[in-house]
């Protein structure tokens, strides 16, 4: 596992807000193929992290390689085309677009109509949401609209599939479904998933390796269960005594 | 934004200006101080009148000038602006110090610069004002020469008289100028014994009149007197013709007037009245000096002069033979005169009343095949009308 | 709660339009504008029709203005301007090349998209996501521009087409212009590919994501730049259409386009900011009900502006989403 193959080298990543230090100075590598974890208390950035990494916010310095190109400074959607993707910790689908609709639209252009539907239509299969194909998003339940979105981010076939707290607000079967799909990525497609998640369960069942992140620095990294037993970590959670 | 830069140009003229033109005029010589738009949104037909000025200063002193006296002409530009011209007419007075001066052009700045005239006790011809408010407020140096907006529908009513329309319907645009036309045509109504049974104003900028004129419809209007401007006549009437509502007559002002007005409009033009000061057309007309007035503006500028050019020459003329019969330039003998004195000039017989009004008969005129024939007043006209209109069905099959 | 006020604001808004509808009426009965008979049926039929081909056309080009401010968030004033300029382009076209009004589309529609990605590429990118108050001023700066450009070429005249002058006649006392009629055709005809467009076509709904949430067409691998210029081209070519419709109905000179942008707010607040559908029906509300206004109200004419800005004041204060727009997030 030492020797694992590198997905995402994030180095010294920095983003502040006023004197905010949201990230300030983190450093890790997510290992490829695997399915990794970030942690953290409330607050600490991990949300920020993500939305760098996808380049939905521009960092101030610092260097994430991505199959030796840094990807710092590039807009969402050309690291969407270089094969990130990523759903949001509150989901984001179009509201008044139809399910098809939102998987189609994350189909790029240069993909022939006829494959791009394809696609669609084996997704929604996949996340058994063929049924509700024509229904507008907005009339979704909420877990529905957490599998529409977990679909809509595999449409262009991602390597790296980045997850923002994935369990909350989803019932446990639904969830436990979503946690299947992640492993059948994980497991058939060779697929790297990052995992933010609040749900310890889902982190220490399901992830190969976890991140600490508090104030913006990565504390801790390793198994499971030794960032369990890490003392930092129990620290940065239940405060300093 | 547009007034405020040319105020401040103004200024700044006025203040440069200031310091050199402490000018004496020589004893041999009569000043005439004009301002008038030679830029802006007036400086099409002021320019006219600038042209009949120029001719007739050029011949003056050609010949035997104002009592063996030479013009000095001196011309500036208000840039169509209100206040602009008020400063420009009270350095004309104060720094240039011009023996008589000559009104600016349209009723808004004639207003205006009254005031200044008025206080210098300047008289005034103001052959560029129609609006008949201006001799409304007790004025004595200012002289009317045209015919007033109240009487520019005067002979469109009479038509209707005689051709046996009962109803009319008066709109017109929402300013001073229209609003003095309506007000007079509803008078010339109330005289003649036509009922009105619409008066309604619209804005300016308005261009779909088909509610108004369903409106007109439903009311049994038979004829529509539209105190109006280019852009709003020629969309009433093309969209009489769109509802094929069939009117005895339709009456503009000033727009079926400009040549354009039958050009862009084509047969829909077509039977429609206007109202004119005057027409270049001296076999009808018959006024003293007017052929030679026309065949000189002609050979000058390439154009028949139309009628601000008409007036305004009128107007000067009116001066010389004031000048004439005062024996000097002095402005206390030159009003004296004008209050009293009667001539007539290239657009008619010119003498005023107590509150220096002219009363100019203005003429209505018909568009038929696309030129304006006159038609009224009787004595006049060129050709009898051709009214009622007939049916937009019964248009353009031949 | 909230969901209890939202449906409130919807009573309230049908309310406040019925009686804005039954207003003239009221009116015109007390002022003796309403006759009792056929005949003025028929001419209240005409003027409705009428209103109802005038707000086909107003429509269409208000679908611009909602369409960038949907996608873009920018409230475009220059929107008018470009109507302003789609009449002179044929107006152009007709007098110096002698092309018939409707053919020149196919060529004023290509000039007016590569006009609108200008725009978009040298003003509106530079702002675009910004505070909402520098592409208002941009927009405003970019409108004065425009009609001081064409008033030195063309000066303040105004110009007409003369199109199809004649009446079409419906029955006895009912006519519409024929040019009216061809106007409504092409504007419908326009919308509702322009709405397909949206709708089938994958740049229409990659316009549609964009609207919906910038910030997750983009992590979808969006290009939302490529969809700002379509939408500026798309929604110019919408104005310049517009214009090209207008000019064979009406006068027009350079300063014409400030009305039209102004119909264009009034229609897109009520209908919903944003909303395509909401624009069309709310063209359609707006100019019918302006007709309505003239036609019954004494001195209506004048009133019709005081009526439809009162109007959307009145939107905007009982429910600021219009008809149809999404809700406030």
């Amino acid at each position: 596992m030492a020797d694992a193959e590198i997905a995402l080298d994030i180095q010294n990543l920095k983003k502040y807000f006023g004197g905010i230090k949201a990230v300030d100075g983190c450093t890790f590598q997510v290992p490829k193929g695997q399915i990794s974890g970030l942690i953290g208390p409330n607050g600490s950035g991990k949300t920020t992290t993500f939305n760098l990494l996808t380049g939905v916010l521009a960092a101030d310095s610092g260097e994430v390689l991505y199959n030796g190109e840094n990807i710092v400074g590039l807009r969402p959607y050309e690291i969407f085309n270089r094969g990130i993707s990523r759903t949001f910790q509150i989901t984001r689908i179009y509201r008044e677009m139809t399910v098809f609709e939102n998987m189609l639209s994350a189909s790029s252009m240069k993909v022939p109509l006829r494959e791009a539907r394809a696609r669609a239509e084996q997704l929604m299969e996949f996340v058994t949401l063929t049924k509700l194909r024509g229904e507008y998003g907005g009339n979704l339940s909420y877990g529905q609209q957490k599998l529409l979105e977990f679909a809509r981010a595999l449409m262009t076939d991602p390597d790296l599939i980045l997850l923002d707290e994935p369990a909350a607000g989803v019932n446990r079967t639904l969830l436990n479904n979503l946690l299947d799909h992640i492993h059948h990525l994980q497991e058939e497609q060779g697929k790297t998933v990052l995992i933010v998640e609040h749900d310890m369960n889902v982190i220490m069942n399901h992830c190969e390796k976890v991140f600490v992140l508090d104030y913006g620095v990565k504390i801790a990294e390793g198994l499971p269960e030794d960032i369990q037993t890490n003392e930092e970590v129990i620290e940065a959670y239940f405060g300093h005594k | 934004m547009k007034k405020s830069f040319v105020l401040i140009l103004g200024f700044a003229l006025a203040l440069t200006a200031a310091p050199f033109v402490e000018k004496s005029h020589a004893m041999d010589k009569v000043s005439l101080g004009i301002a008038i738009s030679q830029t802006g949104r007036y400086a099409e037909p002021a320019g006219r009148m600038v042209n009949s000025y120029k001719l007739y200063v050029d011949q003056v002193n050609a010949g035997k000038g104002w009592n063996g006296k030479k013009i000095d002409f001196i011309l500036l530009d208000d840039k169509s602006d209100k206040q602009t011209s008020i400063k420009l007419y009270e350095k004309l007075i104060t720094q240039d110090k011009v023996n008589l001066t000559i009104g600016p052009y349209s009723s808004g700045i004639t207003d205006a610069v009254a005031n200044v005239l008025e206080r210098y006790k300047y008289p005034t011809m103001a052959p560029g004002a129609s609006s008949g408010i201006i001799w409304k407020k007790g004025r004595k140096y200012l002289f009317n020469i045209i015919a007033i907006a109240q009487d520019y529908q005067k002979g469109a009513i009479h038509i209707a008289r005689d051709i046996g329309v009962k109803k009319i319907a008066i709109v017109g645009e929402d300013s001073l100028f229209p609003r003095q036309s309506a007000e007079g045509a509803v008078e010339w109504a109330k005289k003649l014994g036509l009922e009105v049974v619409l008066n309604e104003n619209y804005p300016r900028k308005q261009t779909d009149f088909t509610a108004l004129l369903q409106k007109i419809k439903a009311r049994r209007a038979e004829a529509l007197i539209s105190n109006s401007y280019f852009a709003d006549a020629a969309a009433q009437i093309r969209q009489l013709r769109e509802l094929n509502i069939n009117l005895k007559i339709f009456a503009g002002t000033v727009g079926p007037g400009l040549p354009k007005f039958a050009k862009q409009l084509g047969d829909t033009a077509e039977y429609v009245l206007g109202f004119s000061q005057w027409e270049p057309k001296p076999a009808i007309l018959k006024r003293p000096g007017m052929k030679e007035f026309i065949a000189a503006y002609k050979k000058r500028y390439g154009v028949n002069p139309n009628y601000h050019a008409g007036q305004s020459y009128a107007s000067l003329q009116i001066f010389g033979d004031a000048v004439a019969k005062a024996g000097s330039a002095d402005r206390d003998k030159v009003w004296k005169a004008l209050r009293t004195m009667k001539t007539t000039t290239v657009i008619g017989p010119w003498k005023v009343d107590d509150t220096n009004l002219n009363q100019h008969e203005g003429l209505t005129f018909q568009i038929l095949n696309g030129e304006r024939k006159i038609v009224w007043p009787k004595k006049i006209s060129e050709v009898p009308y051709k009214l009622p209109m007939p049916n937009w069905k019964e248009r353009g099959k031949n | 709660m909230q969901e209890k006020a939202e449906i409130r604001s919807k009573y309230w808004l049908a309310l406040f339009l019925v009686a804005a509808y039954t207003v003239p009426f009221g009116i015109g009965i007390y002022t003796d504008n309403v006759f009792f008979d056929l005949q003025w049926l028929a001419d209240l039929t005409t003027v409705i029709l009428n209103g109802i081909m005038q707000g086909g056309v107003y429509a269409m080009f208000a679908v611009g203005l909602t369409l960038i401010f949907g996608v873009m968030r920018i409230i475009n004033v220059a929107h008018g301007e470009l109507v302003m300029l789609g009449a002179y382009l044929t107006w152009m076209f007709f007098f110096y090349v002698g092309i018939d009004p409707l053919l020149a589309l196919f060529l004023t529609l290509p000039i007016a998209f590569v006009i609108g990605v200008l725009i978009q590429k040298l003003l509106l990118n530079a702002v675009v996501g910004g505070p909402e108050l520098t592409p208002l001023l941009i927009t405003f700066g970019l409108g004065l521009t425009i009609i001081h450009i064409v008033e030195a070429i063309f000066t303040t005249d105004y110009r007409t087409i003369p199109y199809a002058p004649d009446a079409l006649q419906i029955s006895e006392s009912i006519n519409i212009g024929r040019s009216k009629i061809i106007s409504f055709v092409m504007a419908s005809f326009i919308s509702i590919s322009v709405f397909f467009f949206l709708k089938i076509h994958r740049i229409g709904k990659a316009i549609r994501a964009t609207a919906q949430n910038a910030d997750v067409a983009m992590v979808c691998g969006i290009n939302i730049f490529h969809i700002y210029m379509i939408t500026s081209g798309l929604a110019a070519a919408l104005a310049v259409a517009g214009g090209a419709l207008v000019s064979i109905q009406f006068g027009f000179n350079p300063e014409t386009g400030v009305l039209y942008t102004l119909q264009a707010f009034a229609i897109i607040v009520l209908g919903g900011r944003g909303h395509y559908i909401g624009a069309l029906i709310g063209g359609v509300m707006l100019a019918v009900i302006e007709s309505l206004i003239s036609f019954m109200i004494p001195n209506g004419t004048a009133m019709v502006e005081i009526a439809s800005y009162g109007m959307m004041v009145f939107v905007l204060l009982i429910r600021p989403r219009g008809l149809m727009g999404p809700k406030e997030n």
